[in-house]
């Protein structure tokens, strides 16, 4: 049991890394090792990754700030991301856990294919997401038509059409994280647990779940991260409306013709909020 | 050193690691340099002419650039663009839909040429095609059942919009406010909103069902446009004045696509 956590853990570690994450593992080994000319450009390349956070804190207008950021826009589109974010990633647990499962555990045709469909979200423009998603559940789009012709529901321009496009970029960042957990684990504990009797249902719920726990938890901050700056799919499958789909990166957009400081402001949340997530997740489950 | 028949001197691996960063840095310095001394002088003769137009232009200052070299054109919201030459951009003509914005870009400084009116635009209510929500009045953009979209105000066609609801007393239920006025026709064209209000030549170029009405006929937005050098080099000059000749080529292209007289 516990070497199965342990594995796991690292498994969360490996999904982050991937993505480039900072990693405990990068200061691992004796200091002062590398030559100089490397350390020189790793630094520049920090320099180059901290300059545009540098340049929005000098532009704050921080004596300004406590006013912007209660002001009714922001905090109606603060209110709207809050719903959208959290809402998708619900969706995306609900719906990840088990494509999780399926692409992990099943022997699956075309398993290649399968995966690079799971991450095109990932990879691919939010914009053309966003577009892609018109033509398939808008009202006159590809399963959309149905949607509105049987049910009566019709996605874009509302908040579910902006948790569905939230949700559609999010999806692969837990699939991948909790995927590469459940192969770390490898079944031996699961196929332990058949022989000893427990079916299906009860493997999932109390042999893989308690080990994934890290990984579902990365994941979950992931998505939930992703969704929280999604901007382009929304935009074009959802709309921008005050209150209903206007997220705080639209609010963002729109600021920045309007009002720049009130952008850097939102701005400021945003990042503060991303770097919160990726610090916690730092924390928490890496090994020191 | 004592020079050997042809032996180079070997460089050890460190070195030659070294020698390829430096390589690798001094390469992206050139690049950054190269590329931010040709941003500079993108008005220079010979060089590439940059026009920022708004998008409802798209169209007409397609078709008047393809009988120049060398010129470009980006089209956007008349206030992005405004907003992307007080962050910087490089361009050489700067076209809006409204005197509002263009007169915003010269209040920041970054237009300093005397700007001229070239054509005017009206609004349309215009429906998606084979107009799906029964829509027959501007007042039907209060109605609740249809999907409903609009400018956003901080683009010319979103204050000429709310200007026009607002003389006839019409309080829209709009559920989008588009940040431009091609996103805005193109949503409409894929039949994913019921009604919208877009100017004239949009509806016209996408090919969009109108309904007439009659409260948006008095108004008329301008498209203004002005080099963004006070002293515009000749070619960039003789654009200019190809646009703003009355009876010239420019003219005709706008006339044809639906814009009216300045």
């Amino acid at each position: 049991m516990r070497t199965a956590g342990t594995e796991s853990t690292s498994g969360a570690v490996d999904a982050g890394e991937e993505r480039g994450l900072p990693t405990a593992d990068a200061d691992r080994g004796p200091g002062g090792r590398l030559p100089s000319t490397v350390t020189l450009v790793g630094f520049v390349a920090l320099g180059l990754l901290a300059l545009p956070v540098a340049g929005l804190l000098q532009r704050a207008p921080w004596s300004a700030l406590p006013s912007i950021l209660s002001g009714s826009e922001v905090l109606q589109a603060l209110r709207v991301s809050l719903t959208v974010s959290l809402a998708a990633t619900a969706v995306c647990a609900a719906l990840g856990l088990p494509l999780a499962l399926v692409l992990a555990r099943l022997r699956l045709r075309f398993p290649r294919l399968i995966r690079a469909l799971v991450m095109l979200p990932m990879v691919l423009p939010p914009v053309v997401g966003g577009t892609a998603l018109l033509f398939a559940l808008g009202r006159r789009g590809l399963a959309g038509q149905w949607l509105d012709s049987w049910f009566g529901i019709s996605l874009p321009f509302t908040t579910a059409g902006a948790v569905t496009a939230a949700a559609f970029v999010a999806l692969p960042f837990f699939v991948v994280t909790v995927e590469t957990a459940l192969r770390q684990a490898g079944t031996e504990l699961d196929e332990a647990a058949a022989t000893l009797g427990a079916g299906a249902w009860a493997r999932i719920l109390h042999v893989t779940l308690p080990t994934l726990r890290p990984a579902l938890l990365a994941g979950v901050a992931l998505a939930w991260a992703r969704a929280l700056g999604e901007f382009g799919a929304t935009l074009t499958f959802a709309g921008s409306f005050a209150g209903r789909t206007r997220t705080l990166p639209l609010e963002t957009y729109l600021a920045l013709e309007r009002d720049p400081e009130a952008a850097v402001a939102v701005s400021l949340v945003l990042i503060a909020v991303a770097l919160a997530v990726l610090v916690t997740l730092r924390d928490r489950w890496t090994p020191r | 050193m004592t020079p050997v028949g042809n032996t180079r001197p070997q460089l050890r691996p460190h070195q030659s690691l070294t020698a390829l960063a430096v390589a690798v840095v001094s390469a992206a310095v050139v690049a950054v340099a190269v590329s931010s001394v040709a941003a500079g002088c993108g008005g220079d003769s010979g060089e590439e002419i940059v026009v920022m137009a708004a998008s409802s232009l798209s169209d007409a200052v397609e078709a008047v650039i393809a009988d120049h070299d060398d010129v470009n054109a980006v089209f956007a919201g008349s206030s992005t663009l405004v907003s992307q030459l007080a962050a910087g951009a490089a361009a050489d003509v700067l076209m809006t839909a409204d005197g509002a914005t263009m007169n915003q870009a010269i209040a920041d400084g970054d237009v300093q040429g005397a700007p001229s009116v070239i054509a005017s635009n009206s609004l349309v209510l215009a429906t998606a095609p084979a107009n799906p929500g029964g829509v027959t009045r501007l007042a039907d953009l209060s109605r609740g059942d249809l999907l409903i979209g609009l400018c956003a105000e901080a683009a010319p066609c979103g204050a000429l919009s709310q200007q026009a609801l607002r003389g006839a007393r019409i309080e829209a239920a709009p559920d989008t406010l588009e940040l431009n006025v091609r996103a805005l026709a193109a949503k409409l064209s894929l039949g994913e909103l019921d009604a919208g209000l877009i100017y004239r030549s949009d509806a016209l170029a996408v090919g969009l069902p109108v309904v007439e009405a009659p409260q948006l006929e008095s108004l008329r937005n301008l498209y203004h446009i002005a080099a963004v050098s006070a002293r515009p080099t000749p070619r960039v000059q003789a654009l200019l004045d190809d646009f703003t000749a009355p009876d010239g080529a420019a003219a005709m292209i706008f006339a044809a696509q639906g814009f009216g007289p300045p």
